[in-house]
Formats: structure tokens, sequence, C-alpha cells
């Protein structure tokens, strides 16, 4: 499907230095994107007639300080029949310098991946918009009260109930809500719209994909990245991505790529932009009055991110965490520059389990793999160790796990725990909820390992059911027995006798 | 967009949907496009929301009705809700969208009572959980809106009676038709595309799309 490239008039005008026609037959060679420029103020009839001309409804608006709000802009094109989560703001002025000699590849990074979001963008039912009002800047006058300003429209989650685990007893989205809005109510994930602020944390930390957020799902995601690859100019590619609150007014030498909060950034979201061909990645805030407390997360991400890089003897320099100060972003560092990879279309899994290992084993070198080891409070993934001494078997961890990387297995008279390494995504459930913690049955290290991730899943502990001697059901095991034993005195089992629940009920 | 205006235009939303899904009646289908006309004089309020583009193809279709394809709409209307051997029909109640029946009772109590607290009575002819029950009571709800507003003049008292009242439609959007209404849009659409799956879509859309706003209302109300 071709992308529709609508250029504003004031593009040209405010970007003398940028050489329309190159731009455009650069954007133009690879071919599904079709390059209109706007001979009037842009407004919902000169949009219709160019979409039904080119019959494209993927959209990519792009301008050079943009006035309108996205409310506005979004009633234009709703009126002028697109589907406003499908089109693509794109205003490049704080990004192209007025005299910035490196404007060309930054412009045409940004509308090929704003173009490769537009075509991979999946549509959105009635339950993935919000209408949210952006606060007025300034005071609001009298006649403001009696009247609503224009409302924008923010995607909001939806449940997949195909892919969701919540039955297995995963919960990740509920943990990662900052405001409450998902519940889990008799095994299913329940959505609150009302408190929901669009931030996206549940879809990032989702491991499942289970999560429909248009405009910044999975698909368009990886499709962005995918799209640096495919730079022709032989400039820096530097990605920041920004949070659309952090009212950035200047970022010269960065190529945007929008993200609904800081908080939703990854650590494979960060190093496949890398290793896909950004030379340096970067995450902009809205600052510490973040409404969803999305400073420590990015926080701990970044600073996981340069570390590994450390430790690969590259320049942790590749990777910041950005504030606008007074709107204004310091410009990328002036680093070696990185390969790009073509075959990257559409770009790897950013979200979901396997995404983990699979953008590590992208940036770590083969050969290092064997012997990489970081300990750090950001690792995505983690090492569990189960003491074989202490474990009753009780197996609560594998019912908390959201990734099953604690398996319950049962082969013929044995149970036990398998660990699958490359699953362990460090999010400690298994620690809270077991109940011999203290005595150190289970222990969680946020490292990420990859000798120990590349391991086939194999068992930690096993033991011998323990047969009901009435109803010939098994009921526990042996270690579970000897822990009761201890905790009871060595008379219990004797007492009730090898009898399930039930049937000691039944037998007395 | 006036405040006044907005309610007006929800108030109008709310009682056509309500009309259309009762069973078809000559008397609604013959005053369909200029009904339609009506409505389209706040466009400039409902391309702002969320489902504009679900409710601009349904005034469209509303203003091509002719009378004389009244049979066909009976038609129409008994192939998505009536019974038949081919499938099941689709539930035009709250009740119907319920996973556990011990909720059916109380579905249908709170609802009464939340008319009744509101000064209203069921009819008769219609059970109090139907859609076009419930959407009448929202159409009621932004009609009272409307009134405290005009005469409402910015004082602290008469904006607490416009916030009681959103506070109210808030309330039953949250706790009944957006528990239900949007799947009864999605069986519409899959089983038709006629009408009266347009309706049910549009209905499925705006009651969703209605909770923002509300809430948004609400949030500016208590600044």
């Amino acid at each position: 499907m071709s992308a529709l490239i609508l250029i504003d008039r004031s593009f040209g005008r405010q970007l003398p230095s940028l050489d329309l026609d190159l731009l455009e037959s650069r954007l133009t060679t690879a071919g599904s994107l079709t390059i209109s420029r706007l001979t009037e103020p842009l407004h919902a009839a000169e949009v219709r007639s160019i979409m039904e001309t080119t019959e494209s409804h993927s959209i990519v608006y792009v301008g050079c300080e943009i006035t309108e709000s996205l409310g506005q802009i979004q009633k234009i094109f709703r009126r002028a029949g697109a589907d406003p989560l499908g089109v693509e703001v794109l205003d490049l002025g704080p990004y192209c310098g007025r005299n910035g000699s490196d404007s060309s590849t930054i412009a045409q990074a940004a509308i090929r991946c704003a173009a490769a979001r537009v075509q991979a963008y999946p549509g959105s039912a009635p339950d993935n918009v919000k209408s949210r009002m952006i606060a007025p800047k300034g005071a609001v006058s009298r006649r403001g009260l009696f009247s609503l300003a224009t409302l924008a429209a923010l995607p909001v989650p939806s449940v997949l109930r195909e892919r969701c685990r919540s039955s297995d007893g995963c919960e990740q989205c509920v943990s990662a809500c900052p405001h409450g809005s998902l519940s889990r109510q008799e095994g299913a994930i329940e959505f609150d719209r009302t408190s929901c602020t669009s931030c996206g944390i549940c879809v990032a930390d989702c491991p499942w994909e289970a999560l429909q957020f248009p405009r910044w799902s999975p698909r368009e995601i990886e499709s962005q990245l995918g799209s640096i690859a495919q730079t022709q100019d032989p400039g820096r590619v530097s990605l920041l991505f920004a949070c659309h609150r952090a009212g950035i007014k200047e970022a010269l030498g960065w190529v945007p790529f929008q993200i609904p909060c800081q908080a939703f950034v990854t650590v494979p979201l960060l190093l496949h932009a890398l290793s896909t061909g950004a030379d340096a990645v970067a995450v902009c805030s809205c600052g510490d009055q973040c409404e969803n407390d999305g400073r420590g997360r990015a926080e701990r991400c970044v600073d996981y991110c340069r570390n590994l890089l450390q430790r690969l003897g590259d320049s942790p320099q590749r990777v910041q965490l950005l504030d606008a100060t007074d709107g204004r972003v310091d410009p990328p560092p002036e680093l070696p520059q990185l390969l790009r990879d073509p075959s990257a279309v559409p770009g790897p899994r950013v979200f979901g389990w396997p995404a983990i290992k699979e953008s590590l084993d992208r940036i770590v070198p083969a050969n290092l793999v064997a012997d990489f080891r970081l300990e750090h409070a950001g690792s995505p993934l983690g090492i569990i160790e189960i003491d074989e001494a202490v474990c009753t078997l009780c197996a609560t961890c594998t019912q908390v796990c959201p990734t099953n990387a604690l398996h319950y297995t049962r082969e013929d008279r044995t149970v036990g725990i398998r660990l699958a390494p490359d699953r362990c995504i460090a999010c400690g459930l298994c620690i809270d909820t077991c109940p011999e913690l203290k005595r150190g049955a289970i222990s969680l290290s946020k490292t990420t390992d990859l000798g120990f991730a590349s391991q086939r899943p194999h068992v930690l502990v096993d033991d011998e059911e323990v047969h009901c001697e009435a109803c010939g059901r098994p009921y526990s095991t042996k270690r579970m027995i000897r822990r009761l034993n201890e905790l009871l005195g060595e008379g219990f089992h004797a007492a009730i006798g090898p009898r399930c629940p039930e049937c000691r009920g039944v037998h007395g | 967009m006036e405040l006044v205006d907005v309610a007006r235009f929800r108030q109008g939303a709310y009682r056509l949907l309500a009309a259309w899904l009762l069973y078809p009646d000559r008397a609604v289908v013959e005053v369909a496009p200029s009904a339609a006309g009506l409505l389209r004089e706040y466009d400039e309020i409902a391309i702002g929301l969320t489902y504009w583009d679900s409710w601009d193809r349904l005034l469209r279709a509303l203003n091509q009705i002719d009378v004389e394809e009244f049979p066909s709409l009976e038609r129409n209307y008994m192939t998505l809700f009536g019974e038949s051997r081919a499938h099941q029909p689709i539930s035009l109640c709250e009740t119907g969208y319920v996973a556990m029946p011990d909720s059916v009772a109380q579905i249908t109590g709170d609802v009464a009572a939340q008319y009744v607290a509101s000064g209203l009575a069921v009819s008769a002819e219609n059970v109090p959980d139907h859609a076009a029950v419930e959407l009448e009571y929202l159409s009621y709800l932004c009609d009272h809106e409307a009134v405290s507003r005009q005469e409402a003049n910015g004082t602290k008292e008469d904006s607490g009676e416009v916030n009681r009242i959103l506070e109210r439609q808030q309330s039953f959007l949250k706790q009944h038709l957006c528990m239900w209404m949007p799947a009864m849009g999605r069986q519409a659409a899959k089983r038709d595309n006629g009408i009266y799956a347009q309706i049910c879509s549009t209905a499925g859309g705006l009651v969703v799309g209605d909770l923002d706003l509300v809430t948004i209302l609400l949030s500016r109300g208590k600044d």
C-alpha cells in the first residue's frame, strides 16, 4: 500500500536550504511513496481530492513549525475522510535547521519512518480511541468556560483475548499500569478507559503482545525501525524517542520518533534501533512531572543500555536520556557511524518476551555471547536459581510466572519445575509468592547472562509424587511431606495417613 | 463549541438511535431524512468526536431512506433481532450480554432504580434494559443538562447542578451502556451491513466516545 506524503507549503519556505526536488526523488525512488505538495493552507477539500486521486489513506502530513493543534489537524483529516490515528503529523521544524547541511538526511529518514508507520497502521475500533482535551496555554477566558476546545483523539489499548495469558496467571499489564486502569477479574483482564492516559506502558510490558494499541502497535514500531535501514543518504541517523508531550522546539540533528511516554521505551526498542541503523538514540521525556511516573523506568532502561555498550567496547553516549529544557534538546553526539542493515524490513520484534534475547543477540557479537554477563537493575533478563534442598515443589512460582519461564512438569510419577532461561524477564513475581523464600528456596538476580539465557530449558528440581492410598490420586510430593513433618512434627503424616485431603475427610 | 449545543446534539443523537432501535415505525422512517438534516447542523461538534466516521455514514444513509422501503426495513430488522433457525438473534437488551445469569435481576433492578431516581418510570411496553429505553434515558439527561446550562450563569450552585447531571450520565454510561452496546455493535456489523447494523455500530461507538466526553466535561467542571 502506497503512503501519501502531503508536504505543507511552510516546509519549503521555512527550510530554504532543503532541496525539495532532490528529497522527493530520493523518497520516491524506492517506490510505495507518493508525494504531493499542498497548494493552500491545510484544509479538507484539497486533502480529500488528493486522497481520491492517489487512492491512498495512509498519510504523512509534513510541515515546518505547525501551529494548528493536534485536535484541529485531526478534525481536518476526519472531514477529508481519513482516520486521524492513521495520519502521521510530522513537524520537522525543530529537527531540520534552516542552514543545516544534513537536513536532507534527517528529512528523508523522518519521512520514511513516518510513512512506514502509517503503512503498517492496523486501523482502530471505537474501543481503541479516546477523546482528550489538551489543556490550553495561559488563562482561560470566561467565554472559554462555556465552550469546548477541539478535542484530540488518542489511542487506548484493548485486550486481544486470544493472545492474553491472564487465565494462566499473567497480570504484567496490571502491575505495569501507573493508573490502575487494568485489573484482573476471574482470570480475565478488564480495562477502565476513563483513567487511562494512553501511556502504553502496559503494551510495552506485555510478554505476549496481547494488547492492541493502534498508532503505537508492535507492527508499526517495527516497521518504523525497519525503515531506518532504507535511508539512502550517507549522513548520520540519530533517533530521538520523544514523548508527544515533551514540547520540543529545537532538536537539531535528531530524527523524531514519537512515543506515548518515556516509560514506553524498552531495552529491545533501543537496541534494535541501534542494530537496524541508528547511530545514536535518545529518549526525550516531558520531564520529572510525567503524569505516568515514567522517569525512573526510562532512566533504568537507558542506563542499562549504556552499560551494555560500554561492556562491548562502544561509546555509552550512543544512548541518552534527555530533557527538553525550554523546549531545546542537545544535538546528537558525534560518534562513528554504524552500518545500516537493509535486510531489516520490516524491523525485528520489539515487544513480547522473545524480543529481549533477540535484541541482545543482534547487538552482542557471537564470540562474546557465551561469557557475556551484566548485572543491572534495568536488566530485561534474569537468572533464577532454586535450592533443591529447600524447595517443596508447591509450584506457586510456576502459577504466577507471566512468561512460563518457570513451568510445572509431570512425567510418569515425577513432577518438577523446568526453567526456560531465555523467558525470564526478571519480574520477581516468583520471589514475591514463594512461601519458602526466607529459607532461600528461590533467588533472582537481575543479570543479563547470555550464556545462561542460551541454555536449553532444563529441570531445576523434581521429585516423586505421593499418591493417596485410598483413591490413588497424586496429592503431594515427598519433599512437601518432609517439610510438613518438619513444621508439624514427625507424627503428622503418620497420624492422618497417606491420604489426599478429600479422602481424609471421608475416612476420618 | 458551546456546551449547550453539545448537550443538544447529544440529546438528538441519543433520541435518534433510540427511535430506530425499536421495531420499525412508519412515522419514524418518514421523518428520517429531516431528522438527519437537523442533526447535520451539529456537524461542527460531531466532527471533533471519535465516532464521527460512523455517525457521518449513518446520517447519509438516513438522508436517503425512502418510506417505500419500509417492508425491507422490517425484514432487515428481523434478520438481525428476530428469532430464526439460521442464527441466534442479536439481543437488544443489556441482560443479553451478561456472563452470569444471576446478574440479570441486578441489572434490570439497577437500571430501573436509576430511572426512578431521575423521576421517570418505564412504560409497560418496554423492558428497562432495552437499548431504546437506555438510550432514551441518556437523551433525557442530556436535555436536562442543556436546560441547566442555559439557566446557569456560571454561578457555583448552577454549575453544581450541571455536574450532578453529568455524574449521572457518566455513571449510567460506565455501568450500563458501555458494558454491552459496543459488543452489540460488533455483532451486528459482522452479521450485516444494512441500516440497522449501522445503527448498532454507531450506538456502540457513540456511547464509548460519549463517556470520554462526559469525563472531560466533569474534569473541567471540577477545576
